[in-house]
């Protein structure tokens, strides 16, 4: 009840923005009428009504293909970079195999100084 | 002109107008613009800083309805809120333009707020004065809900379908609005 009372007084308090109620400057409807009516109109083309049918449903698919496509390629480009890095990690992994089997082989065939191998 | 013509009454309706518009008839937009000014004009009055600039955006927005009046179709929302809806718009549009000005270039004086020769009308102009600030203290959107609502004096219905928001946001807007303006409104009342 209080409350509605408090909305009452709030709502004849925002009715005072009545007052900021004017009447439009002479001249403007005129000038709007003359210089809007030279302008040209948009033309609605037989493509802007709405289709009907299968284009209907064609056209309705479309937003779905777009984001099936972007989902598509996101996966691709995931599934790229990742397999890029592995290979990177993979070649980096058999460079440092290779170098510490040069560094036995070394050290068997007792080529390998001392100092180097501490 | 044809459409026109071929209602004997005097008052044909908002939609046999537009679709008369829609088929570049002048008469049927005179006629229109002649409806609908005033309530734009004041929508936008409400909206940006001073009677020239409301100017600006009505005819703006009444252009706007001239040329996309092709794109109109009966049915799918009454010419009110179409129009309405155009304006706003142009409002929005209007204030981010001119928020993009350098500071202080966005708020010129009311040359008809000056124009008051008696007490009362000095009066009065102070008080519409003070009510317009207070309305530009409030952010664009409650602004909009305010100015439509009560101004305007638009359904909440009507409101929420012109902002393209949920009634419920609507009236959360008017909620806030109302919130902030009661103590203005309060010290405006004792004055």
């Amino acid at each position: 009840m209080t409350n509605n009372k408090d909305r009452d007084k709030d709502d004849a308090l925002m009715q005072s923005f009545r007052l900021l109620r004017e009447d439009v400057p002479e001249g403007l409807h005129s000038r709007i009428v003359q210089v809007a009516t030279h302008m040209p109109q948009r033309k609605v083309a037989a493509t802007d009504t709405a289709p009907h049918g299968i284009t209907a449903w064609l056209a309705g698919l479309l937003p779905d293909m777009r984001m099936a496509w972007a989902f598509g390629c996101t996966v691709v480009a995931i599934v790229g970079l990742l397999g890029l890095h592995i290979g990177q990690t993979q070649t980096a992994g058999m460079a440092a195999a290779d170098e510490t089997e040069m560094v036995i082989y070394s050290i068997i065939d007792g080529d390998i100084a001392w100092e180097e191998m501490t | 002109m044809a459409l026109l013509q071929q209602q004997n009454n005097n008052d044909p309706s908002d939609d046999t107008l537009m679709s008369a518009v829609a088929e570049g008839d002048a008469r049927a937009f005179d006629v229109l613009v002649k409806r609908h000014l005033k309530r734009a004009y004041n929508v936008a009055y409400g909206m940006v800083y001073n009677a020239t600039d409301a100017q600006d955006v009505a005819q703006d927005a009444m252009m706007r309805v001239w040329m996309y009046a092709p794109t109109w179709r009966a049915g799918e929302a009454a010419v009110t809120t179409w129009m309405h809806r155009i304006v706003v718009n142009c409002c929005y549009d209007f204030l981010r333009k001119k928020s993009r000005l350098p500071q202080g270039g966005d708020i010129s004086p009311d040359i008809q707020d000056m124009t008051a020769n008696t007490e009362s009308d000095y009066a009065e102009a102070e008080k519409k004065k003070r009510l317009r600030a207070m309305l530009r203290s409030l952010p664009e959107r409650q602004r909009m809900a305010v100015t439509l609502c009560y101004l305007d004096e638009m359904s909440n219905a009507e409101a929420a379908a012109v902002m393209g928001v949920h009634i419920k946001a609507l009236e959360g807007l008017l909620v806030r609005a109302r919130k902030a303006l009661k103590p203005m409104l309060e010290t405006l009342g004792q004055d």
